[in-house]
């Protein structure tokens, strides 16, 4: 069970001339956006400008008012939402597994396997505690986990590493960054140091309603 | 070390708890006591004592506890085919707002309609033999069907859209995120519901008076005036009606630890 990396097939994803309201709240106000598949794009802007918007409406959880989201017929989604959208009563392992549905037990020990050293490699403990009861960091961590084992070749993150200090966030890039590194990545962040995690990323910025590469 | 002082305190609270409690109870038992002495009329009150004497005596004969295996499997058989209904009802209806909208009256009715009309009326349409199974069924369904239908409807409508994003669907969703969020309501449910059934089901046998149940001899102390059976049976009935709520809460939770457990 690798963590889905896919060369080949429409992987395609972008937007036309988007416009998205949320009541008098203009967000989108005609966007274009055109995300290279199997590459690491890194989406800038301030707080509420419309990043989250842009990555909800590329999930095909919101619908534009007017243009057009356009997503391949081979991109399989993972996400890392702002929030960490954990099931509270499931163990770390059971909802890192979560995107996998059910497994044979052969596969099961196999991702199993994979998914402690995961875990190990990203400071948390492998034990049998629902998630409920791990701290803000450790929640985030797994929900982070959950994103980049999915066998998925197309991720979205939107602010993954808010809130954690330094020495977690190298751990948890030192891991995540080679597993992502052949997947189409969109990286939501208002932090610039987070641009160093990746090798040659396309960088966007979303202000007054428009997205553009810097 | 102030970890063991702290667990010693615990401990310390819930014993001198249990001590009062006990306390309460042996005071009113007293009191029951002395009242039926000072009554000294059998038919009206008798102590506890006499009833508890009464009780080893009836716990001695196989018909005791041939009735009490019986009037337990017929109320025990409708009680779990109300959580078996109830769950699948409140699945659907979560489904489908139609269904909601049509089982919204029924599920009314059977929780409004007072538990003796509904026994004289199933009474008219099955065997007395299965009457208590019935209405167990029908004091059961509606609880397990609000209770479980309400946990769908409060299942997190973000974690419906994670799942969303990453194709989970059908049957794994409802494995993985509805029976995770749904549990602790359907639990509450079935503890609800396991008493009202068993009450009520015995209630139904008092009137149905099917053969070798608790309904018949309670019946049965009445015509003849015998209130140490009464009471006795009386005792009987919530003593399986405590044990059996015991019994399910452990087994839930037991069930529910190891859910969460998995790895």
């Amino acid at each position: 069970m690798s963590a889905g990396s896919q060369t080949g097939g429409d992987l395609a994803l972008a937007l036309r001339d988007v416009e998205k309201d949320y009541g008098a709240v203009r967000v989108l106000e005609g966007a274009s956006a055109n995300f290279e598949p199997l590459r690491p794009h890194v989406i800038m802007g301030p707080s509420g400008a419309g990043k989250t918007t842009l990555l909800r409406l590329l999930a095909g959880l919101e619908r534009p008012d007017a243009g057009e989201v356009m997503r391949g017929a081979d991109v399989r989604l993972g996400m890392t939402f702002q929030e960490d959208r954990l099931c509270e009563n499931l163990t770390a392992t059971a909802n890192i597994r979560l995107p996998h549905g059910y497994l044979p037990d052969e596969l099961l020990e196999r991702f199993l396997a994979e998914e402690r050293a995961a875990m190990e490699a990203c400071g948390l403990p492998v034990d049998a505690r629902p998630v409920r009861e791990l701290s803000g960091g450790q929640r985030r961590r797994v929900a982070i986990l959950r994103c980049v084992l999915a066998d998925a070749n197309t991720l979205l993150f939107d602010e993954p590493l808010k809130g954690m200090d330094e020495k977690t966030v190298d751990a948890v890039m030192a891991f995540v960054g080679p597993l992502v590194a052949e997947r189409t990545v969109l990286w939501a962040t208002h932090d610039e140091r987070e641009l160093a995690f990746f090798e040659n990323p396309v960088l966007w910025r979303v202000e007054d309603g428009h997205v553009s590469t810097c | 070390m102030a970890r063991a002082g702290e667990r010693g305190t615990e401990k310390d609270g819930r014993l001198r708890t249990w001590a009062a409690r006990l306390a309460c109870v042996a005071f009113w038992l007293v009191v029951w006591e002395f009242g039926a002495r000072a009554i000294d009329a059998r038919i009206i009150l008798v102590g506890p004592l006499e009833v508890l004497a009464r009780l080893a005596e009836l716990a001695t004969t196989g018909e005791f506890w041939a009735s009490v295996g019986v009037s337990l499997g017929r109320i025990g058989v409708g009680f779990l085919a109300a959580v078996v209904a109830g769950t699948a009802l409140a699945a659907l209806a979560s489904r489908a707002t139609v269904v909601r909208e049509l089982l919204a009256p029924v599920m009314g009715a059977m929780k409004a309609v007072p538990v003796a009309s509904f026994v004289i009326l199933v009474l008219l349409w099955v065997s007395s033999s299965y009457l208590s199974m019935v209405i167990a069924l029908v004091m059961a369904l509606p609880v397990v069907y609000a209770n479980v239908l309400e946990g769908i409807s409060q299942t997190d409508p973000k974690l419906l859209e994670m799942c969303d994003v990453f194709g989970v669907r059908g049957w794994d969703r409802v494995r993985l995120v509805y029976a995770s969020e749904v549990l602790p309501y359907f639990r509450v449910a079935v503890t609800l519901a396991l008493g009202l059934s068993w009450k009520a089901g015995i209630a139904a046998e008092v009137i149905g008076l099917p053969d070798f149940t608790i309904g018949e001899h309670l019946y049965d102390a009445k015509v003849y005036l015998d209130t140490p059976d009464l009471f006795a049976w009386t005792v009987a009935i919530v003593a399986v009606s405590v044990a059996l709520e015991a019994l399910v809460k452990r087994v839930m939770g037991r069930l529910m630890e190891r859910w969460e457990a998995r790895p």
